[in-house]
């Protein structure tokens, strides 16, 4: 008999072989061994193994699959190195916002599209993308400028240095655009200076093989019991499935919410000003403003007052902060968001400006600390979590109804 | 109809076989080339509920004959694709 279909025979559990091999073996040798009757056998011994596998064993089969899936994608996955420089500015009360005009003009779209021809960087992407995308991705995903904290407090305001970073499959590709962004820094006329040359990566960053292992191994092992669990307590993975299906579709038909925000200093604070943005007024013109036309199907069936105070009392956030104020709202587009968010700071400083004229109390400063976002993953809904609070309900419900059935029959 | 295991038993209806005499004769009346994976899927199941018996042999090939239970489940089955089959034919008759 050829070895394939030695091995297929292997297939079949050990009890079963005791019981057919012999007879099994001769009517395989009638037959004969070509690969449609390999595949039939071997099929066949999967299907035998399955349905005489007990608990442990499936799962543990399942769980070790898992494993070698997740490794075998691990490995397919490109390395990705990642190189860092730091660099400071002198503390003068003003180097945050110093950083921020030159992080402004290092991440122009001209500047990274320069770096992406010059370095040879995203080279198949090139083939299949426009260059906006390729900016967009390298300025969102691959390139990090963190701020550093200086004495204690956070953000931009009183930062005085920064890391930059650059993520890349290829390391020396890595260090050069880091080198090259932080020398855009330098000679922004700033006052950089470079506490920490580039770094050429060793290791990869990611991915983190060890991890994306062991995902596969606990992905296999669910598997490996929702298939036990399908044989054995069928209510229960039918209630379980049915309800995790449901809620995915409630998931997925909630629309994402996104969340723009931006903080500004007012010094002194000048509370009056915050509450003159807020007007129904001034909500009112941003929502209706031709480039944003907010909550259009609302407006449609509800008046504006209402769609005006609904956004004032669910989707934006005014926050006071001993250094200034942070504005944050939500909505479903993300570049609506953000552009709402432009909106409130450029009404702010106009009013600031008109209160001012008017001899009214005024910010004698009022400084962007950060501007407003463009959010790149959605706030909401946690499709996750209401993923597993559907499968759990569902099991849970499935086990209570099996269990009183169970009842129920040992009772008669 | 390509269940196995009714195949198996209407083969074993007409006296016992081993596995290759049945992989022909269900090629001959059904047009139905079963693998020996499948059939001996099939025979598993059916001498697991009893249907089909083991007949005391001492070639390898393992001859197998059909028990009285096993009988009364082809009759059963027969009985209602028979149903099915005269339904559909009247049926198409009258489209």
């Amino acid at each position: 008999m050829k070895w394939r279909m030695r091995m297929a025979l292997w297939l079949y559990p050990r009890p079963w072989r005791t019981r057919y091999a012999r007879e099994f073996t001769a009517l395989l040798e009638d037959v004969g061994a070509g690969w449609r009757e390999f595949w039939d056998v071997a099929r066949g011994g999967l299907k035998m193994r399955v349905l005489t596998w007990n608990f442990a064993s499936v799962t543990v089969g399942c769980a070790l699959l898992g494993a070698v899936v997740g490794g075998g994608w691990s490995l397919r996955t490109p390395d990705q190195y990642i190189s860092t420089a730091v660099i400071r500015v002198a503390d003068d009360g003003k180097a945050g916002a110093r950083l921020l005009r030159a992080q402004t003009g290092v991440l122009s779209r001209p500047s990274l599209a320069e770096m992406i021809l010059s370095e040879d960087l995203y080279r198949q992407e090139r083939a299949k993308q426009p260059m906006e995308q390729l900016v967009e991705d390298m300025r969102n995903r691959h390139i990090r400028v963190v701020p550093l904290r200086s004495s204690g407090e956070g953000s931009w305001r009183y930062a005085t240095a920064m890391a930059i970073s650059f993520q890349y499959p290829d390391a020396a590709k890595a260090r050069s655009v880091t080198r090259k962004l932080t020398e855009g820094f330098v000679q922004s006329g700033a006052g950089v200076q470079v506490l920490d040359e580039p770094s050429l990566p060793i290791d990869p960053s990611s991915p983190n093989r060890r991890v994306i292992t062991l995902i596969g191994l606990a992905i296999g092992l669910a598997v490996g019991v929702l298939a036990v669990g399908v044989r054995r307590w069928p209510i229960v993975a039918a209630s379980g499935a049915a309800a995790a299906a449901a809620a995915l579709a409630i998931a997925f038909a909630i629309p994402d919410q996104f969340v723009s925000s931006a903080v500004l200093k007012l010094d002194p604070p000048t509370p009056g000003l915050v509450a003159a943005v807020l007007d129904d007024a001034v909500l009112q013109r941003i929502v209706e403003k031709d480039s944003m036309q907010l909550y259009r199907k609302e407006r449609v069936t509800q008046p504006i007052a209402e769609v005006v105070r609904r956004m004032r009392e669910r989707d934006l956030v005014v926050r006071e902060t001993p250094q200034g104020i942070s504005i944050a709202f939500r909505y479903v587009d993300r570049y609506k968001a953000q552009a709402a968010v432009r909106e409130f700071v450029t009404t702010l400083v106009e009013m600031n400006v008109v209160e001012a004229r008017k001899g009214a109390p005024r910010a004698q400063t009022l400084e962007v600390i950060a501007p407003a976002n463009l959010p790149q993953a959605p706030a909401s809904p946690n499709r996750l979590a209401i993923l597993i609070a559907g499968l759990t309900a569902g099991l849970a419900t499935g086990i209570v109804v099996t269990r009183k059935r169970r009842l129920r029959t040992l009772a008669a | 109809m390509s269940d196995p295991t009714l195949l198996v038993l209407a083969s074993l209806a007409e006296g016992e076989k081993h596995g290759y005499a049945m992989m022909e004769d269900i090629q001959r009346f059904a047009a139905v080339r079963l693998g020996p994976g499948t059939l001996y899927g099939a025979i598993t199941r059916l001498e697991e509920r009893g249907w089909i018996r083991p007949v005391a042999s001492d070639d390898r090939r393992q001859p197998y004959q059909i028990t009285a239970s096993g009988k009364k489940y082809l009759e059963e089955q027969v009985g209602t694709l028979d149903q099915i089959v005269k339904t559909a034919q009247r049926r198409l008759r009258h489209a």
